[in-house]
């Protein structure tokens, strides 16, 4: 069993940033919230989300899967005004999904979840830790893109950077110490990281958001951030590219 | 099954260049995989997802392999490129990258052959305005987790260019091999030969074994390797070879189609297999208006005809609806009429096994045609023959000739456009030559002798002496023209400097499978066609001599057999440096062709193992001669 209600924006939200790694997923429910795993299908970026029950404005759950169409989410979303509610409830005897908003039905057919198995999630002992405000990391993309399609990112114990180059131009974002939200690098650690990826996942998220980056020496990078006001944590794993010569 | 046992196999396949080995190398691993696994490994393993009739096809672009390669490996698009054009096949440029690609895995999976297939089908599926990324993305996901080898294939794959060696008859051996004996091998080829799928040979055979492959028929949907015609240099020696008495048919310059008719829809197949329905979609519909069967495949000949004269016009005409689009004006702009030959099935029964004139007879009752001459012309062939009593009876009977050519069949309703080919019995050369002259004058090719005895069936995917042709060419020079593929280019001088000059060409040895050399090829290009040339075979550069060419002669640039010449030539001699047919005339010479020209027909109906075959060329060697020896004893 699960229905809830929840705001609009908030599955907005939560939505794009699932939807820059897969359109197809499986959310595994109970009485405290909703969780998924999901591995984009080249094995380069992961992502975990927790969505706790109070980032919804009514929510009842017992033990369940829901398997969802993204794109289809998105098209629902789209029919609601800003602040509006939409109720979500399981058909579990036609195995459908049923929203509502306003006078607005809208049914979907869930998608077959007895296949899709949870991605083991890596276990990764980091040794940077840098907290940035999203905002910052958005404008360091806006100055990497069309330089090259992948960036670095560093930190040492005086800041951050986030830095790109190309054949033959170069770009980066410093921010130092004093700038950033918390810092702790003991050394100096990089990593490059490709860029489509990282910056999909940047722009999709809110302003005004804190994002923990947890950074070492070609390894991969793990982002943990929270939505909906502060009810849902995402982490999000991405695989390094490491230059050999 | 893990993807990389088939890859494996398919890179022993291509390290070996003996027939024989390869076929030892695929009975062994047909052995130990599973039977729902054997269909696809054996599509794959000619660069496909499904039968070669199939319409769709991988064919991914190059290019967009090597933005898949670029995007999963993190080397710039520029390497790769480069690399490209020295390789000349994506596959190789996959096997290096991938195996220093910078972009690291969270983690990986070992690709199983599901998964690849799976992704694969997603490639071919992809369609509408974002189809090219998606197309690389589903490559780029399964490169990420190949191996280099796994990669080759990969990229070779989706390309449609296996370039392993291993063709359809290799794969025939290794299944008789596997699953049964030598013996059976007859039987295995004929259940390709009426079905041209491979997959489903090797499946029902891995399944149900030879029994399975026996008991295999005709149907609908499935095409028919089509039967060919031997040729003789004349309408004499015809005769005698027919036993002094045989069908005639004129021989239509135009398209030949095979039509697999259902209840409901007609599909339309050129003889080389592709779905050629969307350009003949008005035959198609006759074809079903008209047929009286719920089930039927036939063959005929699709001839274009002057719109006001209504006489027939030559082969280059209908060559306008061959194109993909714009076809509804070409429907209107170039009319044609189908001439019926043959039929293969008839609800329920395989016409194959019958004799062809049981076929003949069939085919006239099977469809509501508006010439009723023409049956009762049939008639009186039927009382010259010499059919057992009981067979002339069942067609004789006054109750069959009322009953199957109904007087009140409405005319008026039945379109010119299907039609039957004028067949006469001939009895005698005179009659032959006679009959020659009126197919010249009514604008055909030649004639088609066809043997009228019991043993005259249909024989799929062969050429024989039960069918002879016999054309105007024959008469005026040495022989028709050949039909070569291009296997290698030269560099040209003067003139031709920066283009190719010239072309190494070759004919195809159904024995071996190979492509031996027969000629070099420079005459009867213009500006234009040389122009032309790198655009038309580029595609095809091979770094290396392809494993499938047999050739003594090295060219400047090699190419993998794709795109077939018409070529015609003075007379074949004895040649020290070409391939073809060695050790059939001489130990260490092969046949070449003397003052070969370029006729300036590209044969895009002809796949490079629809060309002219060593054996033909071997055979034409040997009727030259006799028809010399025949001249000056004259």
């Amino acid at each position: 069993m699960f229905k809830a209600e929840i705001k609009s924006e908030t599955l907005k939200g939560l939505v794009s940033i699932i939807s820059t790694l897969i359109d197809e997923v499986k959310f595994t429910v109970n009485s405290d919230g909703m969780s998924l795993k999901a591995v984009d299908p080249a094995h380069v970026a992961m992502i975990e989300l927790n969505i706790g029950a109070k980032a919804f404005e009514s929510y009842s759950a017992t033990e369940t899967e829901i398997g969802v169409d993204l794109d289809k989410v998105k098209s629902v979303i789209k029919l609601a005004g800003p602040g509006e509610t939409i109720i979500m409830e399981q058909d579990e005897g036609q195995g459908r999904l049923v929203f509502k908003i306003g006078n607005i039905t809208r049914r979907m057919n869930l998608i077959d979840t007895s296949c899709m198995n949870d991605p083991k999630v890596p276990q990764l002992t980091l040794s940077a830790n840098i907290g940035i405000l999203v905002d910052q990391l958005q404008k360091g993309i806006r100055a990497a893109e069309s330089i090259s399609d992948h960036i670095a990112l560093k930190a040492d114990s005086e800041g951050f950077e986030l830095s790109c180059e190309g054949d033959t131009d170069f770009a980066s974002l410093r921010v130092e110490k004093a700038a950033l939200e918390s810092l702790k690098a003991d050394s100096k650690v990089c990593s490059l990281y490709p860029l489509e990826y990282f910056s999909n996942l940047i722009k999709a998220i809110p302003s005004g958001t804190i994002v923990n980056i947890e950074l070492d020496d070609d390894y991969p990078v793990k982002l943990v951030f929270k939505l909906a006001n502060g009810e849902s944590t995402v982490s999000y794993f991405l695989a390094p590219r490491i230059e050999s010569d | 099954m893990l993807y990389s046992e088939l890859a494996n196999t398919f890179d022993k396949l291509e390290k070996t260049g003996s027939r024989l080995e390869m076929t030892a190398t695929f009975s062994e691993f047909f052995k130990t995989v599973n039977a729902e696994d054997i269909r696809n490994i054996v599509y794959l393993s000619q660069g496909k997802l499904h039968p070669d009739f199939y319409p769709q096809e991988l064919g991914m672009a190059d290019k967009l392999v090597l933005g898949a390669i670029s995007s999963t490996s993190g080397i710039p698009e520029s390497v790769t490129e480069a690399a490209w054009i020295k390789k000349g096949d994506p596959g190789a440029v996959a096997e290096e990258f991938i195996g220093i690609k910078k972009q690291m895995t969270l983690f990986s999976e070992s690709l199983t052959l599901d998964r690849v297939v799976k992704n694969l089908l997603l490639i071919e599926n992809s369609e509408g305005r974002d189809s090219q990324d998606k197309k690389m993305k589903y490559l780029s996901q399964l490169l990420h987790d190949s191996t280099p080898i796994e990669a080759r294939y990969l990229c070779r794959i989706v390309t449609g260019r296996m370039r392993v060696g291993a063709g359809s008859m290799t794969i025939l051996d290794a299944l008789a091999d596997a699953f049964a004996t030598k013996e059976d091998r007859p039987e295995i080829e004929r259940a390709f030969n009426i079905t041209c799928d491979l997959g489903l040979v090797a499946e029902t055979i891995s399944v149900g074994g030879i029994n399975a492959i026996k008991q295999m028929q005709v149907t609908v949907g499935n095409p028919i390797k089509v039967m060919l015609a031997e040729r003789l240099p004349s309408i004499a020696q015809i005769i005698e070879r027919m036993g002094g008495k045989c069908a005639m048919e004129y021989k239509y310059d135009g398209i030949r189609i095979q039509a697999h008719i259902s209840k409901n829809s007609v599909k339309l197949y050129s003889r080389r297999l592709e779905d050629l329905t969307s350009n003949f979609p008005d035959v198609a519909a006759s074809l079903r208006a008209q047929c009286r069967v719920e089930e039927a495949i036939i063959e005929g000949e699709c001839v274009a005809i002057d719109r006001k004269t209504g006489e027939m016009l030559p082969f280059q005409t209908v060559t306008h609806r061959r194109k993909k689009h714009g076809m509804k004006e070409a429907i209107k702009e170039f009319p044609v009429k189908i001439f019926m030959f043959d039929i293969l099935y008839a609800d329920g029964i395989d016409m194959t096994l019958y004799p062809f004139v049981e076929r003949r007879i069939k085919l006239i009752e099977t469809f509501d045609l508006s010439e009723n001459v023409k049956k009762l012309h049939l008639l009186e062939n039927i009382k010259k023959l010499n059919l057992p009593e009981d067979v002339k009876k069942l067609y004789l009977s006054e109750d069959i000739e009322k009953s199957n050519f109904p007087e009140n069949a409405k005319e008026s309703n039945l379109s010119e456009q299907i039609d039957l080919t004028t067949m006469k019995i001939i009895e005698s050369p005179e009659e032959g030559e006679a009959f020659f002259n009126e197919a010249i004058s009514a604008r055909c090719e030649g004639i088609m002798a066809k043997s009228i005895y019991q043993d005259s069936v249909y024989r799929a995917g062969s050429r024989g002496f039960l069918w002879i042709k016999y054309k105007k060419d024959y008469e005026a020079s040495l022989t028709d023209s050949f039909d070569l593929a291009v296997v290698g280019a030269f560099y040209g001088m003067g003139k031709r400097a920066g283009k190719y000059g010239a072309l190494l060409m070759a004919a195809f040895d159904a024995e071996s499978g190979k492509f031996c050399t027969v000629c070099k090829l420079g005459t009867g290009f213009d500006d234009a066609f040389l122009e032309e040339l790198p655009k038309m075979l580029d595609k095809y550069l091979s770094e290396t001599k392809p494993q499938l060419v047999d050739a003594e002669m090295v060219p400047d640039v090699w190419f993998q057999p794709t795109i077939v010449l018409e070529v015609v030539a003075a007379e074949i001699s004895i040649s020290p440096i070409h391939t073809a047919a060695i050790g059939l005339v001489s130990d260490d010479a092969g046949l070449g062709l003397r003052f070969p020209r370029f006729t300036g027909c590209v044969r895009t109906d002809k796949g490079p193992e629809q060309c002219t075959t060593v054996n033909e060329i071997f055979e034409m060697y040997e009727l030259q001669g006799k028809k010399d020896t025949h001249l000056t004893e004259q």
